[in-house]
Formats: structure tokens, sequence, C-alpha cells
């Protein structure tokens, strides 16, 4: 069967081609299965040996399973260059252009080939595993997790498997197509991140890289290396990514000139990778020269320093790399005196590069929006070391321990339903916004002509910056944009925004309970009872009413109760009544029940303990009445 | 009908076709014979499709061959260097072949494999080079492609399988007008098998003919007089334009000569020469004089190689 | 039938044709027998088809042949008749040469000689052509 996009006798031919590796894969695979699954079970055997309860299972997420990860990272590029091999010799490649196949076809049924084997790894470990692990009674699996785990481990074989296609493509030789896959997996990422990061550097607002680009980890190969849990949503793109490139790969392979078997790839190609490669090594000396090179003293002082040094040294190191895979690529010195010609571009790329840095800086600095122009900014208050805000706290709370500085303050968490709720809420009042624009403006105005480190001297912005308490991140929306800066708001700013929290409008949000329905867990912690985990305490119906009831009373509570029942101590190991030097923060000497909620935003889990205690009777009664039952 | 206009490839800095055209007509069997280097592999590669022309046309019955499957499916290439399917065996490869070709005769395949000696089952890669070859020709001449090339296929085989495979190409010249273009160094295999010849040289064909018709063009004449007879006389006799070469020692001249053998016997014989001896040129003779007469400068390393091969 | 030399300096359709001829002429093909198809006599002799063509082509062109559709080809009737007549056209150029030997002052009686023994000679094939 052979048509313009397939040909079922290629795609067998390249599932014989691979075969080797293909089996060693899929047998490895089994083997990690073996290994992993022999291990959750053992586990749990051990575990339902000790413990008479039903409840205490081993956990199973896509984490045990990561061995699957190999699929994309090792098996698929051996596989697809090995099916591939044959464009790198002239006898191979003529052969296969010869017969009466579509180059589309070759193409497609060959990728399809590697994909097969890829999935075929993952099957023989997922079928098993799931359906061991279903039935085993101690073992609680996180199916979703793990579905969606196997998903990205697909989706991430196809994508590889398009690079590869393109990569064999463009190449005639197996080490230049392994450089373009280098250059194409690593090049994007790493010149994204190398821009990002010596803006952050150099920039007066930009102090954190999401205020640039967000989500600058998500939907990358590399850092897959770490993150293992694609969401299916990030699944979903990074096939259509693969198949983007599987679609490049067969155009371009189409277009592939059989001759170049045996050349590193076409002049113009070739050219283009070993620039790129030897780029990126000299990002770090660009990164260097950015961050110098912001005035005159700047420049004075980099040519008498370190950083010369360490500048000459990364350009040596590019210079070598440069041709050494000159002499990898074309395996003779020939090309030598055209290539040191053409190092040029490599410079070129780099003052494109500097250039863009600086561009970007100077955009940075022009964005400064007057307060009309402002629709609403927010405050992301975590940069600060201890983020709080300041609050009029209720008599009744005792401080033991606390150092009294932090007398007066809450402190803020990162997911913390209510940090987050403040986090995120959008302050539309003209003062708050007043309060932003002109913070702005002055940071701006004030560093003109000044270096970073002259700016941060600078009296007045040395003023804010004497305890460094009040950096924060903020978010302003105007005319139809979104932007990050990191401001420094002085004492009384901050103490403003703090107030502007307990005002009604802005309060009612802030304090506002999730419904029953909404959570995503929630159990009773009771610091009486051993672990601190009231494990008993399951009775969903029960659980229901009481929050119910909790949340009830709690809308009927001041802003300071609230903010006082919410803040409990979460590092809780003590026993009521008795001093520990963890206690950093207020509590309430009778309270020691908290209910924990989780809630889930966005694929992320937000947490929140709410006391239960005297504040809370009924609450507390409902609680205390259902547990008296057992 | 296979048909070169002004075909041109290059490839870098070199230039490996320069021009060329051609005509090759259906149900022959044409040897290309050129130097290594003249270009012979670049044209049967841009004949079977495989390398794109950077201008001029290669087309078969009008068709152009590059990336056209339904052109390839009718054409074979057994190149120089030849290749298998990593670990394939003969019946593996026929497998691939039957898939692609519509014509694949699994009766001819076993017929010849059995005769030649060569299994089905074995890894071709464990067979010796003669028997690669032989396998490559097997297959090829089993997927009874309407046009085979055979790139320097021949220059190793036994004369027996040559033989084979000289009587199945001739067999399906007749029964199915099938072409096949052989290249090949030695004239010998060209005048065995061949009834069309074409010289490459320098990236163009510079002579294409019928191969009796070479036979048949240039005679060598050995003519001797009782007294002096200058050239100009036999000159006039014969004209001067089909005196290809002319060398006299003492009374005893050499010629080259072209024109009908019978016509210039008679005319010759009027000068009344005391010894004429005439004869029909062999192959490696007729290249050097036409060469010259051409204009090219044959005093080279071909010419040498062709005579050598020729023994 | 036929034996073909590939070595030799004739091309190898002129050995066809000639030795075809002296076939018709010995009698070993009679009138109206059957010429071997181009597909076996190229199998068997191992000749390019196309060079055989050519050499029926002739044959054909002068009548010494006629094909038959979808029968194959055989000897003419009249072959040998166009044969003779073909050689005797030759005749002329014997009595050309005569006069040449007679103005040379060669003598009549060894150009006779040359003549009997060119007859002689042919006696001699045509006996082992019987034997084919």
């Amino acid at each position: 069967m052979a048509s313009r996009f397939w040909s079922k006798s290629m795609y067998l031919d390249g599932l014989r081609r691979t075969r080797v590796a293909g089996i060693i894969y899929a047998a490895a695979m089994a083997i990690f299965t073996v290994l992993t699954v022999g291990d959750i079970l053992e586990q749990a055997r051990l575990t339902a040996a000790e413990s008479d309860t039903a409840l205490n299972v081993i956990k199973v997420d896509a984490a045990d399973f990561s061995f699957l990860t190999l699929s994309y990272y090792i098996a698929v590029p051996v596989l697809a260059f090995m099916a591939f091999s044959f464009l790198y010799k002239r006898n191979t490649s003529d052969f296969y252009h010869s017969i009466p196949v579509r180059r589309e076809a070759l193409a497609l049924s060959y990728t399809s080939a590697v994909i097969t084997w890829a999935v075929v790894g993952i099957a023989v470990s997922a079928l098993p595993s799931a359906a061991v692990l279903a039935v085993s009674p101690y073992v609680s699996v996180d199916w979703t997790e793990y579905f969606t785990f196997l998903l990205m481990c697909a989706v991430l074989s196809i994508l590889v498997a398009g690079l590869i296609l393109v990569a064999a493509s463009i190449t005639g030789r197996l080490f230049s197509g392994v450089a373009v896959l280098f250059v194409m997996t690593f090049l994007p990422f790493f010149t994204l991140l190398a821009f990002v990061e010596i803006i952050v550097d150099i920039s007066f607002l930009i102090t954190e890289s999401s205020q640039i680009i967000p989500f600058l980890d998500s939907y990358q190969l590399i850092y897959s290396l770490i993150k293992l849990d694609f969401t299916p949503a990030q699944s979903l793109i990074t096939a259509g990514l693969g198949i983007v490139f599987i679609f490049l790969g067969t155009y371009l392979f189409k277009k592939r000139k059989s001759e170049i078997a045996e050349t590193p790839a076409s002049p113009v190609v070739y050219r283009i990778i070993r620039t790129a490669v030897a780029f990126m090594f000299t990002l770090p000396c660009c990164a260097v020269i950015a961050e110098n090179f912001d005035s005159e003293e700047g420049i004075r002082e980099f040519f008498n320093g370190d950083d010369l040094i360490m500048t000459i040294v990364f350009l040596f190191l590019a210079v070598i790399v440069y041709y050494v895979f000159e002499l990898m690529a074309t395996r003779n010195f020939r090309g030598f005196k055209k290539a040191t010609m053409q190092i040029v571009y490599v410079f070129i790329a780099d003052a494109f590069f500097i250039g863009a840095i600086f561009g970007a800086n100077a955009l940075i600095v022009l964005d400064n929006p007057s307060p009309e122009e402002i629709d609403w900014v927010s405050f992301d208050m975590y940069r600060i070391a201890t983020p709080a805000i300041a609050w009029e706290h209720d008599p009744d709370l005792k401080y033991d321990g606390l150092d009294p500085a932090y007398e007066g303050y809450v402190f803020l968490s990162s997911h913390e339903i209510f940090s987050d709720n403040i986090c995120s809420t959008r302050f539309e009042d003209i003062e708050t916004v007043r309060l932003v624009s002109n913070r702005l403006s002055k940071a701006i105005e004030t560093s003109y002509g000044k270096t970073k480190d002259e700016w941060f001297a600078d009296s007045e912005q040395d003023a804010l910056l004497s305890t460094r308490d009040y950096p924060a991140d903020v978010t302003i929306k105007a005319n139809g944009r979104t932007i990050k800066r990191t401001l420094y708001l002085s004492q009384e700013e901050w103490l403003a925004v703090s107030r502007r929290v307990f005002e009604a409008d802005v309060a009612e949000t802030v304090f506002a309970l999730p419904d029953y329905d909404s959570l995503s867990e929630i159990y009773i912690l009771n610091a009486i009872l051993p672990n601190g985990y009231d494990n008993e305490f399951h009775n969903k119906e029960a659980l229901e009413k009481i929050y119910n009831q909790y949340k009830e009373e709690f809308e009927a509570l001041t802003e300071n109760q609230k903010l006082g029942l919410l803040f409990q101590t979460f590092e809780w190991n003590l026993v009521k009544g008795s001093a520990s030097k963890y206690a950093k923060y207020a509590y309430y000497d009778s309270d020691y029940i908290r209910i924990h909620i989780v809630l889930e935003i966005d694929g992320e889990e937000y947490f929140q303990n709410l006391s239960l205690g005297h504040l809370t009777p009924k609450a507390l009664n409902m609680y205390s009445s259902y547990r008296r039952q057992w | 009908m296979i048909i070169a206009e002004n075909l041109t490839k290059k490839f870098d800095d070199t230039l490996a076709l320069n021009n060329l055209n051609c005509k090759i007509n259906e149900g022959c069997i044409y040897g290309l014979v050129g130097a290594n280097g003249a270009g012979k592999s670049t044209f049967l590669r841009l004949l079977a499709g495989v390398y794109k022309p950077d201008s001029g046309t290669i087309t078969v019955d009008g068709e152009s061959t590059y990336e056209n499957t339904a052109v390839k499916a009718q054409m074979v290439y057994v190149p120089d260097e030849l290749y298998f399917v990593a670990g394939a065996n003969m019946k593996q490869m026929a497998a691939l072949y039957a898939s692609a070709y519509p014509n694949f005769d699994y009766g001819r395949l076993n017929e010849l494999a059995e005769a030649f000696g060569l299994s089905l089952k074995k890894p071709i890669n464990t067979f010796s080079k003669g028997m690669k070859r032989q396998a490559a020709t097997v297959l090829a001449l089993a997927a009874k492609p309407r046009i085979l090339f055979f790139d320097e296929t021949f220059d190793g085989l036994d004369p027996i399988v040559r033989n084979t495979v000289k009587k199945i190409i001739c067999a399906d010249v007749v029964d199915r007008k099938s072409t096949t273009i052989i290249t090949t160094h030695s004239l010998r295999e060209l005048e065995d098998t061949c009834d069309q010849l074409g010289l490459m040289y320098n990236g163009g064909i510079v002579f294409e003919s019928d191969i009796s018709d070479v036979k048949t063009a240039l005679s060598k004449v050995q003519i001797a007089f009782s007294s002096e007879v200058s050239r100009e006389s036999i000159e006039a006799v014969l004209g001067a334009e089909s005196i290809r070469s002319y060398t006299n020692k003492g009374s005893v001249s050499n010629l080259i000569v072209s024109g009908d053998k019978k016509e210039v016997v008679q005319k010759l014989n009027s000068l009344s020469p005391i010894l004429l001896d005439i004869l029909p040129l062999s192959l490696e003779e007729f290249f050097v004089y036409e060469m010259n007469s051409l204009g090219y400068n044959f005093d080279d390393v071909f010419a040498k190689e062709l005579a050598e091969n020729g023994k | 039938m036929f034996f073909i030399d590939n070595q030799s300096r004739q091309a190898v359709y002129e050995q066809i044709i000639s030795q075809t001829e002296k076939l018709i002429l010995t009698g070993s093909l009679p009138a109206d027998s059957p010429i071997p198809s181009v597909r076996s006599l190229s199998l068997d002799i191992s000749v390019n088809p196309n060079t055989i063509q050519k050499a029926y082509s002739d044959l054909d062109r002068r009548g010494i042949i006629y094909s038959s559709a979808g029968k194959g080809s055989f000897v003419s009737p009249d072959a040998v008749q166009i044969l003779l007549k073909e050689k005797i056209s030759n005749i002329k150029s014997i009595e050309t040469m005569a006069n040449e030997f007679a103005v040379a002052g060669v003598k009549k009686e060894d150009v006779v000689a040359a003549v009997e023994r060119g007859y002689e000679r042919a006696r001699e094939q045509m006996k082992g052509f019987e034997n084919i």
C-alpha cells in the first residue's frame, strides 16, 4: 500500500531497521517496570502487615515511573537517527531515492515507525503496571496524574521524533544532524533564558524573569528534565508542536538533495549551525558586556576587572568550539580559511543579541503609565523577605516567643489561600493607583544616567531600601497591556496598601471562604492527637456541616478576628499552653484545632488552616459532639 | 523513449554534467562508455530520479524523472556501489522490490537464484562481492521493469552468469521492448551485448551511434605502391574529408578511411597499388580516431584505459 | 546454425547476413523454409536482438526473406536468384580488374588459376555446410 504520504512497506522497513534498538528499549522498559511495580507491591505488603487500618495505603504517582522519560530522552533519538541513517551515506541515500516511493511517504513512514517503538515501550510498561496496581489492595494510584504522565511521554516522543526528522533532513552527516538537534532544542531556550536573566540583572525595575515572560518554564523540552507533570493542556500544545515539526521535517525531507549525503549539510544550513553553536558559547560574554556597558564608568571598570578575563576566556572557548565543530563536521582543514572569514557572523549575532537587550531595557523604562491610564494594580508581596501586611491585632492574642519587631504584622505565605487572595486583589481606587504610578515614575526618573548600584545607593532610594522590606512585584494593567515591575514602597505607601486590604470592598473578597463544594480536600488538625492529624474524622457529612457552620460564624466576625483565625501558625507543634521557640506567631491559647482546606486553582494547590476555637463556638461544639460519638 | 536535453548538474564547484544531450530509444541495449569522472553515474542517477537537474531536462516518454513515482516504478537502477537493507536476505529485498515494482516476478527470481546458486534466506551481507553483484542483478531482472540501469555491474561477473543475464535482457527486449542501459569500462562488454553506443566525455555525450555503424564506418587501409604516390593523389581519389589519418613510411602508407569498404577498394585500386589491405577498425581504434576528428585530444589516460580493457 | 565471432572485425550483423546468404546458396535453407525468430536466435547465439533484427531487415529489404504476419520469417522462393543477381553485378568489376591485370602485364593463366582456386574453395565450404 503506497500513497503520497505513507507507505506500508516503508513503515515495516522502518520498524525492521530499528528493531534492535527498539527491542532493547522495550526490554529495558519492561525490566524497570517489573522492578518498580515489584517495589511498590513489596512496600504495600509491608505496610499492610504492620498496620491494621485499610487506610494506610502506598501512594503511587508519576514520579515512581520517571524511567518512562527515557522514551523521549534516549530511545527516540537513537531510534530516529538509526532510522534515518541511510541519509548519511551516498549509496544508501541514492538507493532510497531511486525506488518508487514518494519522499513524503518515506519521511512519514519512518517517523511513524520510530514513534511506534516509543509508544510500544511505554505500553509495555503501562499496561501491566496499570493492571497490577489497579487490583492491588494496599496501593492507591493517582490515575489522572499517571495517565497524564504517559500522555506527556508519548507526546514528547512525537516532538523529539519531529525535531530529528527536521535535523536529519537538512544534514548529511550524523554529527551535524546531532548538532542541529542540539541547537534546535537548546538554543531557543538558552538564548531566551540568557536574554531574560540579563535584563533582570541590569534592569532597575525587573527583578524576576516571570515579569517579562510568563511560563518561561512551561513547554520547554529541557524543563521537563525537572518537571514531570505536564498538564493535559501542555501536552496538547506539545503534541501540536510535534506535528508542526513533523510537517516541517517532511517538507525539508522532500526538498533535500540526495547528494548532500556525506557532506555536513547544504552550505547555508551548515554555516547557520556552526554559527549557532559558537553563539551559544558566547552568551556569557554577552551577559558580561551588557551588564557592564551601561555607563562609562562601567566600561572602565570592565577593562580593569576580572570580568574582562572571564569574557576573554569564554570568547576563546567559543572560538575553539567554532573551529572544532568545523573540523569534526567536515573532517578536514580545508574549510578553515573560509570559516575564519565567516566567524564574523557569530559576532554579528552577539551584537544583535546585546542590542536587543539594550532595546528591551529601553522599552521597559519607557513604560510609564499615568494614573488615568491605569485600570488596576495588584501587589505580589512575596518578594519581601518576610512578606506581611500590617494589622491592628486583637488584644486577646498572646505573643509567645515572637520577635517584637514582627508585632502588628500578618505574614503571608505562598500557596496559602488568604495570602493568595491579597496578592491577586486588583486595586482600582485612585489613591492606590496613583501611589503606584508615582512610585514607578520616580523610580524611572531617578534612574537616568545611573548604574543600578548607584541607583540603589541613592539617598532617597536608600531610605526606602534601608531594610529592603517593602519591595513588591506590582502588576499594572494600563492601556490594554499588563506589565509587571518591582517597586520599592516607602513605609507610608506600604501601610496605605495594607489599610486598603481591610476596607470593605477589598476585604469582602480577601476574606471570603470558598464554598464547601469547591474544596478539593478537607480534614481536621488536632494538636492533642498523635501526628496532629485527626484521621479518624473522615465523616464527610459531618465535615460538610462543620465547615458550613464555621463559614457562617466566620463571616460574622470582624476583619481583625478573621485574621486571627487564619493566621495561627502552621508550624504547629505545640501542645496547648506550652512555650516553644518555634512559635513565631500569635495564637489563641485555647485554639489548637484547625480545619485544613485545600483549593485547586489552575492546577496549583492552595491551602488554608482555619482555627476552630472560641470565636466559632457552634462549629467547635459540632466537632466535639461528633468526636464524642466515637 | 529517454531524452536528455541540455542536462546540467553541478556539485559544489564541480560541473558533473555539462549540457548533455542524448536520445535512447525504447527497446535498445545502450552502452555508455566513459572515463572515471566523465559523469556516467551522475547521468544514471539523474535518469533514475535521484538527483534533480540544475538545468535542462531528462524525461522518460516526456515525463521528468525527479520525484516521479509513476516513472520510477518503471525503472530499476543497479548502482556501482551496491546497497542492501541492513541484514536483509534476498527474500526480504524481493518483498521490498515487489511492493515498489508492479511487475515483480517471483518465478523469475527463484529461477535465477537457483541458477546462480544464491540462497534466498541467507543475509546478503554474508555474500561475496561477486555474489552480491549477482543478487542485485537478479533482483533487478525479477522486477521486470521497462528500463534497467546497470552501472558497471557486469565488470565483475563471471562469464556464465554474464551470458545468462545477457540472454534474459535480450529476451526482455524482444518480449517487452524493455530498455537497458549499461555503463562499462570494457569495450568487449559493449560489443558483446549492446546495440547502441554512447561515449561520455567531460560531462557530455560526444558520440552516439548504432554499434554496427561504428564498425562499418571506418576502415583501416594499408597500401603500397611501386613508385611514390603522394597523399594528394590519394586524397583526389577518395576525397580529402574521408581520410581520418594518414601515415607514411617509405612506400607503405597506412590510412584510416571512412566510407563504404567496397567503394574505397575500388577507388584505391584505380591507383594500381602493389599492396592493398583493408580491414574494419576495432572499437578502440575507432574511438581514438573518431575523438581526434571531433577535436578532442585523446592521447590521454582514457584511450589507454580503453585499449587495456579491450584486451 | 550460425557461428558468430564477436572478436571478428566484421560486424555481427554482417556476419549473420553473410552466413544466411551462404546457407541459402548452398541449399541448406531451401525456399520457404523458416528462419529462426529474433527471440530464439538471440537466446541461441547470445546476440543482441536489435542486431539480429537489423540483419533480418536488411535481408527482408533485399527480398531474400519475407515475413508472414504471426507466422515468422521465411526464405523467399527467389532468394537464390536474387543473390545470384547481386553477385553477378559484381562480374562487371571482374571485367575491370581483368582489364587492369592485363594492362599491368599479369599473365592470364595466373588470373584463371586464381579463379579456379576460388571455386575449389567454395566447393569445400559447401561440403562443410551440407553437414550442418
